[in-house]
């Protein structure tokens, strides 16, 4: 074999093989499964795709869980990980899931609300593919996901995302995004059925609250906070007062844009008779001026160029040393969560939720979100669902 | 499968032979060899279908 | 000193402080709660959002008021139902009052200015920061010639305050020295400036922990 020969056959070899390790490391984190625990106030475990059948058999369907109590009274929809990049989501959904008991009304819960988002990466960012969470009894395995719904599942983009039914351009990637496609339709892109299927829960289960669990950058003054339309805005800002007050955190309001579409916080109102909040903790990891993107920066939200912004007061949020731990961005969520619940009981007392062992910010804190995690091995293998 | 991907997966096939082609032409710049073949990836994984 | 000593030194400190707190703590504690009565109108000192605040607060403990984002002495003298106007961009009413007890017409008794200033608040309704001053002292001047009871409230913390001559503190200037009755949040009061106003013009001044405490306060004031 001549030596031009050889060359091209080491190169083939090692292209080949780059191919094959990170083929086959992308392959199983888009297959990987993680075992979510159906608590003891767990009363039905169905599809998305039950609600919408275009769904069916596609990577765009995803587990829908309720927890109806004894006594009728008002229903509440959480939906998690619409970014899976923004994880403290999945985490708050499925402290519910594992513990909540239902005494009056109806919870439902999405954990993991764009299905194909979060079996996608973003290699650009070097994102790490898994996050583990320690729990009493080992670690806690989960999914690193992205933003947008993977191109495998739906493609090809557009030039420009043209929002339906308002028409209002949006950026091409925002196709693939679950808080852009909102109300959605039965026959657009994927994710405009996924949010399709969203609102049809709604509006056949008659949901009277929808909460869409997010995560967002401390240099963005959309973090650390409610964002609510002008029907839930009373709700929202007394939530806001309430928690810090009694919780002693901060959680300002945002009122949502009437001419920003797409966004959860916007369509559901405007599409359905639920009440819409999106709630924002601050995530230091989705900054951009930041050090590497590690697990433990994803977990503890410390970084010392963030430090040093904050000193200049460029961050929206209080940051100093001790980071943005996800305990407290999930704790932050439980509380918040919770009082919306009691704030909308108050208000209307024929359409009351009463729902226990559910958490508030101090104790998260204290015990780490992992205490509220049960063991897989442990439990038995028909509440188990994957993920 | 609609006409936009058949046209996309011919598109593919084209471009990869064409790699292939220039690789196998190439007799000197290893740098060139190497561009050849890292442009190829994405091409051949959508051609399988690996998900 | 080692660690335990400083614990108790740090111990003793902090129960002396909280004695002292508790006794001279300008607080909830401290000053009478005046009373005063309805009708009531909301408005804005600096159409900050804070507004929005004072209202949901005042409708958790069921005070029926009107509220008027940038309400002229003229609007204010028409009382209660603020002479039907219509709300349009930049110009909102809304009228709780319990039109039974209180008919349209009926003179307000009351008036809370939630003060803040929000470039973008004073925009959308076409006002600057002068007009906007000029207003609020119209409205002063209005209420002080008709025995009208002005509640000076700022409950928008350190975000809402800034540098002497600032929109914030001009707003500041404007109503608080001229009020009957000041309500402010801890943060809002850090550098004691509403507390060394309350003290220089004799006015009563309730500090208080959190903006949700207004909904007890305005349970007292309009009892
Ligand atoms: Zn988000």
């Amino acid at each position: 074999m001549s030596r031009e020969w050889k060359i091209k056959a080491v190169l083939v070899i090692i292209t080949a093989a780059v191919m094959a390790i990170g083929g086959f490391q992308l392959y199983s984190h888009r297959h990987y499964m993680t075992p979510i625990i159906a608590g003891p106030g767990v009363t039905k475990a169905t599809k998305l795709s039950e609600f919408f059948k275009g769904l069916k058999g596609t990577k765009a369907d995803t587990n829908v869980f309720f927890l109806e109590g004894k006594e009728e009274g008002g229903k509440i929809l959480i939906i998690a990980n619409t970014h899976s990049n923004e994880p403290a989501a999945i985490l708050t959904a499925l402290v519910f899931l594992e513990n909540a008991v239902v005494d009056k009304g109806t919870l439902i819960i999405i954990p993991q609300f764009n299905n194909s988002g979060g079996r996608n990466t973003k290699p650009g960012d070097g994102y790490p593919l898994y996050f583990e969470i320690p729990t009493e009894w080992g670690n806690k395995k989960f999914r690193m996901g992205n933003r947008n719904a993977s191109p495998l599942d739906q493609w090809p983009d557009p030039d420009v995302y043209i929002h339906y039914p308002d028409r209002q351009l949006l950026s091409y990637l925002d196709v693939r995004n679950t808080n852009r496609t909102w109300p959605g339709r039965p026959n657009g892109p994927l994710m405009e059925q996924v949010t399709y299927g969203a609102m049809q829960i709604m509006r056949q289960e008659k949901v009277d609250i929808a909460i869409d669990i997010h995560g967002a950058e401390t240099m963005f003054p959309v973090t650390n906070c409610i964002v609510a339309p002008e029907k839930a805005m009373r709700i929202a800002t007394m939530t806001s007062l309430t928690v810090k007050a009694r919780e002693g955190f901060d959680n300002h309001v945002e009122p949502s844009p009437q001419g920003f579409r797409g966004l959860s916080h916007r369509e559901i109102g405007d599409y359905s008779d639920a009440l819409p909040f999106l709630l924002e903790a601050p995530t230091p990891f989705l900054d951009q001026p930041t050090g590497p993107k590690s697990v433990d920066f994803l977990l503890d939200g410390k970084d010392p160029f963030l430090v040093k912004l904050s000193k200049k007061r460029k961050l929206f949020v209080p940051y100093d040393e001790t980071g943005w731990p996800m305990d407290k961005r999930v704790g932050q969520h439980c509380s918040v969560i919770l009082e919306i619940i009691r704030q909308y009981s108050k208000k209307f007392p024929n359409k009351q939720l009463k729902i226990r062992n559910i958490p508030r910010y101090a104790e998260v804190v204290k015990n780490g979100v992992g205490h509220y995690f049960h063991n897989p091995n442990e439990t038995d293998k028909k509440d188990i669902y994957y993920n | 499968m609609p006409v936009i991907m058949i046209t996309y997966y011919v598109i593919c096939v084209y471009l990869i032979g064409m790699l292939v082609w220039n690789f196998i032409r190439e007799k000197k710049s290893v740098n060139d060899m190497i561009l050849y073949l890292t442009v190829l990836i994405p091409l051949i994984l959508r051609v399988f279908r690996i998900k | 000193m080692n660690i335990k000593n400083l614990k108790k030194w740090l111990g003793s400190f902090i129960f002396i402080g909280g004695l002292l707190f508790i006794f001279f703590s300008p607080g909830m504690a401290g000053t009478e709660i005046p009373k005063t009565k309805l009708p009531v109108l909301i408005t804005s000192a600096g159409q900050s959002p804070d507004v929005m605040t004072i209202n949901i607060v005042a409708e958790e403990a069921e005070i029926k008021y009107d509220y008027c984002d940038v309400p002229t002495a003229e609007l204010l003298g028409a009382g209660v139902g603020l002479a039907d106007k219509e709300p349009g961009p930049g110009f909102h009413v809304e009228i709780n009052s319990d039109l039974d007890k209180f008919p349209k017409g009926t003179p307000y008794k009351t008036i809370i200015f939630a003060i803040g200033a929000s470039l973008k608040g004073m925009g959308a309704s076409g006002l600057t920061v002068e007009s906007e001053i000029s207003r609020l002292k119209e409205l002063i001047d209005y209420c002080k010639k008709n025995n009208i009871f002005i509640i000076a409230a700022h409950v928008g913390g350190t975000s809402k305050r800034g540098a002497p001559g600032s929109d914030n503190e001009r707003m500041i200037d404007t109503v608080v020295p001229f009020s009957d009755y000041i309500i402010v949040t801890k943060d809002s009061d850090n550098d004691g400036r509403f507390s060394k106003i309350a003290e220089e013009k004799g006015i009563p001044l309730t500090q208080i922990d959190y903006a949700l405490d207004l909904v007890d306060i305005f349970k007292q004031i309009f009892q």
